[in-house]
């Protein structure tokens, strides 16, 4: 019926995302090594009225067609995987990587997660999990009847920890950090986790500190890297391109009235 | 049967095409390098009135006498037929840039295209946000390579600079394996060598460029070949990008206008509608 409509209502779609983005973004301020979403927009196919170079006389073409556009869409929502800032919490299983790279976990189902919330926590058989229990592989068991307070992580990832009757202490295993060609790439499935898709590429493993890999610090999270003043600025944008969608909707609606009302 | 309903009605279907114009210009107030349309009307063909009957000499009592003009049919004068959208322009001005300290977001600060190379051929575009592929190739969002000046661009994280010229430059220690990847904190650009250049091309008349959606261009016969800007070519800013040129107010004031010349011509056509049925119903009335 009227073309307008249906754009604005593209556009308001567009801006309900966007705010749908900005809300999780907001929502996430706390979660340890959460990446901020950005969506990202494109104009929609164009409709092609009046083809250009259709001849306009014998000897003359048209130059220009009339194409008018149809409203916009999402066409990727990126993560941002710029550095969180690390807070110190003084707990002895919490490691945060500083740089590129991502901890490996085991999923119950025997497939293989990445994610940079480091916090980490030893389980009953003496094993460095995850907070859902997921298992962090290289694998970790402490030993039996290890001193809970030397425990260390250096930042090439090497584990050691001490056990009572013995001076040195001893090494219980070597952290392996993860990278992507195209982190932005991964798949994020909640839980602060992301899987490998095949727009990331394989992921390339290597010890902390070396080959471009980030370092491991013990004691300390990374934060998520949502940067509060620029989402609510994002947010006014995201409400004011709503509410001009929708004068375009009202103005679409009263047009269509004053031809209504053409016929008395 | 009335020429003035149809001229009316012309009027208020391009009111609507404006509209359509000033929607999609709104919908896309957060696009990455749109640039905004505006709907350019022309007037349909004048018509040349005569009277027809008649000539110019008017007849008084005492002598025949020449008021006006001496032709047989006397030109009354032109009279329009009415309204028809012409054209789509697409406004190619600066749109505001935006920092996202994200280093594969470029933006292109004056005219000028990227190049992207899709199935289709060649398509151009102003939206850098550009993504790194799975093989280390500079990509669209929709996974298409975007072009330097010798073919597509393969990068690495934090091992690559774009200067405001577009070329990219990386340090060739970590260039070799595609699978040894490249810390920021390592990287100290000892051995800095320049990659490519990235195309930035323009037309002869971006005007007549081929809109095919997904912030993408086409040329066409008019608008010329792409040619690789040498002179004025554009600043290429790392970590930008461009936003789009709809401007809020003005898109606002001309939904206004719009409503208010669509409701002008509406009156238009009730007015011709209701000269015509005094016309039917009171002049003509059969007693």
């Amino acid at each position: 019926m009227m073309r307008s409509l249906w754009t604005a209502a593209a556009g308001m779609n567009g801006q309900q995302f966007n705010i749908d983005t900005i809300a999780n973004n907001l929502s996430n301020v706390n979660t340890t090594g959460f990446k901020r979403n950005r969506p990202d927009f494109e104009d929609l196919l164009y409709q092609t009225i009046r083809m250009a170079g259709t001849p306009a006389t014998e000897d003359t073409l048209v130059p220009v067609g009339v194409q008018v556009g149809h409203g916009v869409r999402v066409a990727a929502t990126q993560k941002i995987h710029t550095q969180g800032s690390l807070q110190n919490t003084e707990n002895i299983s919490d490691v945060a990587i500083e740089g590129e790279g991502f901890f490996r976990v085991l999923l119950y189902d025997g497939t293989f997660a990445y994610t940079r919330d480091g916090s980490f926590k030893i389980d009953s058989n003496g094993q460095l999990v995850n907070s859902n229990g997921y298992r962090l592989l290289p694998e970790v068991v402490l030993p039996e009847g290890f001193i809970r307070d030397t425990l260390t992580i250096s930042q090439d990832g090497r584990i050691t920890v001490k056990i009572p009757g013995l001076d040195d202490p001893i090494d219980v295993g070597q952290m392996e950090l993860y990278r992507f060609v195209n982190p932005a790439g991964l798949q994020a499935v909640g839980d602060n986790l992301y899987k490998v898709s095949s727009a990331s590429g394989d992921a390339i493993a290597g010890q902390p500190g070396f080959d471009g890999m980030g370092r491991t610090l013990h004691k300390f999270l990374e934060m998520s890297n949502v940067q509060v003043v620029q989402e609510m600025v994002n947010m006014i944008v995201a409400q004011r391109a709503y509410e001009m969608n929708s004068k375009a909707i009202q103005t679409s609606d009263t047009m269509l009235g004053i031809a209504n009302s053409l016929k008395r | 049967m009335l020429r003035g309903i149809y001229t009316g009605a012309a009027g208020m279907v391009v009111q609507q095409n404006r509209l359509d114009a000033i929607s999609n210009n709104l919908a896309n107030v957060d696009t990455t390098g749109y640039k905004r349309d505006t709907a350019i009307q022309k007037a349909f063909p004048e018509l040349l009135l005569r009277r027809m009957s008649d000539d110019g000499v008017t007849q008084f009592p005492i002598r025949s006498m020449p008021v006006g003009s001496f032709d047989v049919a006397p030109v009354v004068g032109r009279v329009g037929t009415g309204v028809e959208t012409n054209e789509y322009f697409t406004v190619f001005s600066q749109g505001a840039l935006k920092q996202t300290e994200n280093s594969f977001d470029l933006a292109l600060d004056g005219g000028g295209f990227f190049v992207v190379d899709t199935p289709y051929g060649e398509r151009y575009t102003r939206n850098g946000s550009f993504l790194i592929g799975p093989e280390g190739m500079l990509v669209t969002k929709q996974g298409y390579p975007v072009l330097g000046e010798e073919g597509p661009i393969y990068l690495k994280l934090n091992n690559f600079i774009v200067d405001e010229d577009g070329v990219i430059y990386e340090n060739a220690d970590f260039a070799g394996d595609p699978r040894r990847l490249v810390s920021m904190r390592e990287n100290e650009w000892l051995n800095t060598v320049e990659v490519d250049r990235l195309r930035v091309v323009d037309m002869r008349e971006t005007r007549y460029l081929d809109k095919q959606g997904d912030s993408l261009w086409k040329t066409t016969r008019e608008s010329g070949e792409a040619v690789v800007m040498e002179e004025g070519r554009p600043k290429v800013l790392q970590g930008f990008l461009e936003t789009s040129n709809v401007n809020a107010v003005t898109e606002m004031v001309q939904m206004i206008e719009v409503n208010r010349a669509y409701e002008a011509n509406q009156r238009v056509i009730q007015a011709q509608d209701q000269s015509t049925q005094r016309l039917i119903n009171d002049v003509m009335r059969l007693r």
